[in-house]
């Protein structure tokens, strides 16, 4: 084992320009409004699935990595976050930049990030490969549950009510037995087209879903008038920021680990994780430190984005170990390696632990160069956060078309992807989950298939699927997460009065 | 001034994830496809029709409160037309990609687009489309190798 951990640092290495790529490219994409890693990444795969599995990913890795940093330099030098996850960074960037004190902002925001990334690294480093041991013992039963309590689970934690999360959870599992089924070779909804008979098209779907939905919100919104400030952003400043976040290694190491934990949480993502580590470092912040929230705290930007750094590094443990994204740019990272014929699970460490390695190190790397390029970065990043969205919207649309087509190479695939994007619109305007769709066409086939070889050795009988141990504790994590939004209220009430009395 | 109104844009998902999930059915039924198969099928559309059930109550019970002043109805509808017009482009150029070829498509499908959008003198928005054209050329198709379809261009290119 221990050579295979070598073995993935010497790959790294070897396609370190990559991270670097990676990670410049996602501090642009982050530090324009209207762009995200998710969007971005759908928009690229195509393109990114050209390149060699290793490569690519570690070029997505960085990508993420870099976009949860520059995603920080609108919403300090604009008050707009650069993408959901940086709300938070709002609340307190903007006032500091309003003070004058921009350049420092952004310099909080470059190494907090940096070692929120370096801390994501070190745990999913060490986590993944013991989660990955113990989830060898599952039999399709087990997966067939956890592809479910995936599903659910991010139907419940994203925003919006859970029926809405399970009813698109469960409308993307439908849209997947389009095309021939697993077990039986039969075609299903194909209306009649010889385009369907491989099922929809993951990453013309996925370039719709996430991308193109996209574009369409921005034309909707297309008049916002945004406010700039147009302060010199200078490297004293940014090198004082620095200094502010070496004196709070406390702030920085709560931070990072709340941002993993939530990371771990299927579905949970930055737009969660920040506002948690924000709130948490409130709560233990002192009294003249809480009197500054919301008027410039440093400690409630450096919890923002050490959090969000942080997340990468979570979501790749349940990604890589039960093939179960973390975030909407993990769900492009699973088509990504679903695409170069990966098995998601401990069948990837074990077949292909060189490149699973690689990218795990590949964090430690992109925390190295968020600091070193964010530097230069924060220095342009007026420029950056002024790019006009009249020339951004339909360059981006050239490149969602072109991306559809690209796996394929088919004009077919151009219309599913705008189709996918209407639905897309329309998912993320009333809060539905196009990523729980997304999970259920990506992981439908697998589902299914697993469902009847699980029903298979039960011989026909689902009781399989309630009596090994590990499906028990997965059937009340999943009941218990559909439940808990309702008896959240009367359990905590019932317990303050039991508790009351005594 | 402000009125109650049912959000119709809600009830779009769920009446897509029925008709889908009705047609499933129907096709898999006719198609006298394997009963596992059906019933597989029949199981996810349970949850889809409990949803979108849930989902229609709600609407019908929690309309939205929405601004009845003019001037907010007329910035709607005009979001709603710019959108539309918007899809509208975009199928016209997903139809026509494969008759007249990705050049041509690409160079009038932001030219026009630039300009809606306010990129003026209308030459300046040429100029930039017939650049980004060029280097859609180069970069995907002469660098990675991307066949797009060259339509009324093939055989000069």
């Amino acid at each position: 084992m221990e050579s295979v951990i070598f073995d993935g640092l010497q790959l790294m290495f070897a396609d370190i320009w990559f991270v670097f790529i990676g990670v410049v490219v996602g501090m642009i994409v982050g530090a324009t409004p209207g762009l995200s890693a998710s969007n971005s990444t759908a928009m690229l795969l195509p393109f990114i699935l050209v390149l060699p599995p290793e490569k690519g990913i570690i070029f997505i890795l960085g990508l993420h990595c870099g976009s949860q940093m520059g995603n920080s330099f609108p919403a300090i030098l604009l008050n707009i976050p650069g993408t959901p996850s940086s709300a938070v960074t709002t609340l307190e960037g903007y006032p500091l930049a309003k003070q004058g004190k921009a350049s420092m902002a952004l310099g909080v925001c470059v190494l907090a990030s940096a070692f929120g990334a370096l801390l994501g690294g070190i745990v999913s480093l060490t986590l993944t490969p013991f989660l990955a041991e113990f989830a060898l013992r599952f039999s399709p039963v087990e997966i067939t549950i956890i592809i479910l309590f995936g599903i659910v689970i991010i139907a419940q934690i994203s925003t919006g009510a859970i029926y809405k999360g399970i009813l698109s959870g469960f409308f993307g599992l439908l849209v997947s037995t389009t095309g021939a089924d697993p077990m039986w070779g039969q075609y299903r909804g194909t209306f009649g087209s010889v385009y369907l008979i491989d099922g929809v098209p993951i990453v013309p779907s996925l370039v719709g879903l996430l991308a193109f939905s996209e574009l369409l919100l921005q034309i909707e919104e297309k008049d916002t008038v945004k406010e700039s400030l147009r302060e010199k952003v200078t490297l004293k400043g940014i090198l004082e920021g620095f200094t502010e976040v070496i004196k709070r290694p406390a702030e920085v190491i709560r931070s990072s680990v709340i941002g993993i934990i939530i990371g771990i949480i299927p579905g949970a993502g930055g737009s969660v994780a920040a506002p948690v580590a924000y709130q948490q470092s409130m709560t233990f912040s002192s009294r003249e430190e809480k009197e500054k929230f919301g008027k410039g705290s440093i400690n409630g930007l450096i919890a923002a984005d050490a959090s969000n750094n942080g997340m990468v590094g979570g979501s790749l443990v349940p990604l890589l170990t039960l093939g179960i994204p973390g975030c909407s740019t993990g769900a492009v990272l699973l088509v990504a390696l679903t695409y170069h014929g990966l098995v998601m699970g401990p069948e990837l460490f074990s077949l292909n632990g060189e490149m699973v390695y690689a990218v795990l190190w590949s964090q430690f790397l992109a925390a190295f160069f968020i600091a070193l390029t964010g530097v230069f970065l924060a220095y342009l990043a007026v420029r950056v956060v002024n790019v006009k969205m009249s020339i951004l919207i339909p360059i981006i649309s050239v490149l969602t078309y072109i991306g559809a087509f690209a796996q394929n190479e088919l004009v077919f695939d151009m219309g599913v992807m705008v189709v996918m994007g209407v639905l897309g619109y329309f998912m993320k305007k009333y809060n539905y989950v196009p990523l729980a769709f997304l999970l259920g066409l990506v992981l439908g086939t697998q589902f299914e298939a697993n469902l009847f070889r699980g029903l298979r050795m039960g011989l026909g009988s689902p009781i399989r699927f309630f009596i090994s141990p590990v499906a028990i504790v997965l059937w009340m994590l999943l009941i218990l997460t559909i439940v808990y939004p309702f008896i959240q209220k009367p359990l905590t009430a019932f317990i303050r009065r039991s508790f009351g009395r005594r | 001034m402000k009125e109650k109104k049912i959000s119709w844009g809600e009830l779009v998902v769920p009446a897509a994830a029925v008709a889908y999930s009705i047609y499933a059915i129907f096709e898999q039924t006719l198609k006298q496809l394997e009963t596992k198969t059906v019933i597989y099928s029949v199981s996810l559309t349970l949850p889809i029709f409990l949803c979108a059930g849930i989902v229609l109550v709600m609407v019908m019970l929690n309309r939205k409160e929405v601004d009845a002043a003019a001037e907010t109805r007329q910035k709607a509808s005009k979001a709603r037309n710019n959108l539309l017009l918007f899809l509208l482009w975009a199928g016209l150029f997903v139809g026509s990609v494969h008759v007249v070829g990705y050049f041509i498509a690409i160079f009038v499908y932001l030219g026009v687009f630039l300009w809606a959008l306010g990129e003026r003198p209308w030459y300046k928005a040429a100029a930039f489309s017939a650049a980004a054209t060029v280097a859609v050329h180069f970069l995907f198709v002469k660098w990675i190798g991307m066949p797009l379809p060259k339509g009324l261009l093939k055989g000069i290119f």
